[in-house]
């Protein structure tokens, strides 16, 4: 299909078949003048040609007709309604707090002629931030939990630990033990208590009973068999939620203990892949490089279609792969790799991405192995350790910069991609008004 | 709409109720996935509901809501074409939208077998047609043959003048014409499939 601009605003007019094209949509659409309807009704008397073109304009809009009708879904009118309330209270929460601090401003005053009053009260507000610690240190995370039940499934979860963040690894850890937290805190530095204090005076204008829900939290944690890890899951198992869509996790939510556990065993596994994918090392990538090579020996007819003027460029095999799976898809409408190519592949690949697909069912085994193909497609060119500048400049570009070369066979590429990374340099020194010269 | 200006939540309910299953249309054919689509749909709705306050009497709602629409559905294509460094297929799926050109052109071929389509297929032929356009002719059809917007609204909707959208419209029409001609012409769908179980 040819390449549209969007933004053009002029119809060519002295394109007679544009500008009918034109004329007959905006008819189609009821938008002409009278005038105009009645030039064009004329002129479709006399032109069957003109004809031809609106009844097969007007088929193309009635085909429109076939696309399905969307029912009405209560349960996301009911997910909305219940959004935009929680919108609102978070919302007038804001104003009440801006309100509660200046009322403490003028409390604080009154504060001030009674110490001793004063004293008594932070004593006990110490102990109780002593106690709640552990908490506080994961307020957040443990609001996101949706029950407690789930606290004793999550070591069943293989894998989760892969949604852990650097930021969760390398959080200050609360101690779980209660007398070593005096003096935890005494050595904090005065910004991780303001963090603290601040989190718990969020914690303080909890319901009662939501505190309690989020103490037993960690009571449960803390009766595990290693609290620290049990923390570290917890502190996964939320990535994992907050990683979906909203209705993603509502349907997994809703679903009973034993499903929702094999549903978020599913998307960890489609985690796993796409890490692969992102982060594929040079192993795997030749894997399936020296895989394309095999099978189009077995599959000359996939080289063919290329046309006899193209043939087989080095670094191509991939992409002509590729175009043989989706037309061997179109002929059967099933899977796009046979049994025992996926076995074959399986023998190059690495032992991370063999132990991922061992833990794959036999649907998701294929299309995990389409994905990875076609990450090897996507990065698999101009990664030689030598052209690494090159390869560098490579990652700079816009997708159509990166297509001229994608089409060069890698010997292309790369005296092509040298010849630019030359007269880069030149530009660049030039810049720095002559400080660098090209050699450098 | 006033009265949804005036915090009436009954009257928010049924703009809900009345909205809802046209933006999700629209939106499911913007963004591909139905789950992003109905989180977008939600989002243009707390946006409704937070602006309600700047809607003034006189403006048609249904241009203002889908114009709203239009800026959420553009920000998550953007943001997701950011997010993607590459694109991935999903063969397993319906929902797969990458292919689609490339079995499209297979498709047309003319040494192809040809059957007559169901018509389940014909619908998957004609969604995958449109997700070949691009999101702003997409938009635009989808505004003019399932909302029934005139040239005018459409443009207040985009923030187009209704020459461009005269020109958008016709350059979509044309689009979906070329890559559905063939099924038109021959009742012909991606003839390979004819070995996999026709009936």
């Amino acid at each position: 299909m040819k390449d549209v601009d969007d933004t053009q605003e002029h119809w060519v007019v002295d394109d007679h078949s544009d500008s009918d094209q034109e004329l007959l949509t905006a008819f189609l659409d009821g938008e002409l003048t009278a005038e105009e309807n009645a030039q064009l009704q004329q002129r479709l008397a006399s032109d069957p040609k003109l004809k031809n073109q609106l009844e097969s304009m007007r088929s193309t809009w009635n085909m429109l007709d076939e696309l399905p009708q969307t029912p009405a879904d209560i349960k996301l009118t009911q997910t909305t309604m219940e959004l935009v309330a929680l919108d609102i209270r978070t919302q007038q929460k804001k104003r009440r707090t801006s309100w509660w601090l200046l009322s403490l401003g003028t409390v604080l005053v009154g504060v001030l002629g009674g110490l001793l009053l004063a004293n008594f009260h932070v004593q006990r507000e110490r102990n109780n931030l002593l106690r709640d610690l552990p908490v506080l240190a994961n307020f957040q995370v443990f609001r996101e939990l949706d029950s407690v039940d789930i606290l004793s499934e999550l070591p069943k979860l293989k894998n989760l630990e892969i949604f852990l963040k650097e930021s969760d690894v390398n959080r200050v850890r609360v101690p779980m033990d209660s007398d070593a937290r005096e003096a935890w805190l005494a050595q904090s530095t005065p910004e991780r208590l303001q963090e603290l204090a601040d989190v718990k005076s969020h914690f303080d204008r909890l319901p009662e009973n939501e505190r309690e829900k989020l103490r037993n939290v960690h009571q449960k944690i803390a009766a595990s068999e290693d609290p620290v890890q049990t923390t570290d899951l917890v502190r996964a198992y939320i990535n994992l939620l907050r990683s979906l869509t909203t209705n993603e996790r509502a349907k997994l939510l809703d679903k009973p203990m034993d499903q929702r556990i094999e549903g978020l065993q599913g998307v960890i596994q489609r985690k796993r892949v796409a890490n692969l994918a992102q982060n594929m090392t040079d192993q795997d990538k030749e894997a399936f490089r020296q895989w394309a090579r095999d099978l189009l020996w077995e599959r000359p007819d996939w080289l063919m279609v290329r046309g006899p003027n193209e043939g087989l460029r080095p670094g191509d095999e991939l992409r002509i792969v590729v175009q043989g799976l989706f037309r061997r898809r179109m002929e059967t409408g099933g899977s796009p790799l046979d049994t025992s190519e996926i076995n074959k592949l399986r023998n190059y690949l690495s032992d991370q991405a063999n132990e991922i697909l061992d833990d794959a069912n036999e649907s998701e085994i294929d299309f995990t192995l389409t994905q990875w193909i076609f990450a090897a497609m996507a990065r698999g060119r101009l990664k030689d350790p030598d052209f690494k500048e090159l390869a560098d400049m490579y990652d700079t570009f816009s997708d159509t910069e990166r297509e001229i070369y994608d089409w060069m066979t890698p010997g292309e590429a790369k005296t092509a991609l040298t010849r630019k990374y030359r007269s880069r340099i030149v530009e660049d020194g030039m810049r720095d008004g002559g400080r660098r010269s090209p050699e450098q | 709409m006033l009265r949804v200006r005036d915090d009436d939540a009954e009257a928010f309910a049924e703009l809900v109720m009345n909205y809802q299953p046209r933006l999700q249309r629209i939106l499911q054919h913007l963004v591909g996935e139905r789950d992003t689509a109905d989180d977008l749909v939600q989002d243009v709705f707390l946006r409704v509901y937070r602006a309600r306050k700047t809607y003034v009497p006189g403006a048609k709602f249904s241009t203002w809501i889908f114009r709203i629409a239009n800026n959420v559905a553009s920000n998550a294509v953007r943001d997701r074409s950011r997010r993607r460094e590459y694109q991935m297929v999903d063969f397993s799926g319906s929902q797969q939208a990458i292919p689609a050109m490339d079995q499209l052109a297979v498709a047309s071929s003319s040494a192809m077998p040809v059957r007559r389509l169901e018509g389940t297929e014909r619908a998957e032929m004609v969604r995958q047609a449109l997700n070949s356009l691009s999101e702003r002719q997409r938009m635009a059809l989808l505004l003019s043959k399932f909302e029934g917007l005139s040239y005018q609204e459409i443009a207040d909707t985009m923030g187009m003048t209704t020459k461009a959208v005269r020109s958008l419209l016709s350059r979509s029409r044309e689009n979906l014409r070329q890559i559905l001609q063939p099924y038109m012409e021959h009742g012909a769908q991606p003839p390979g499939e004819e070995s996999g179980g026709a009936k």
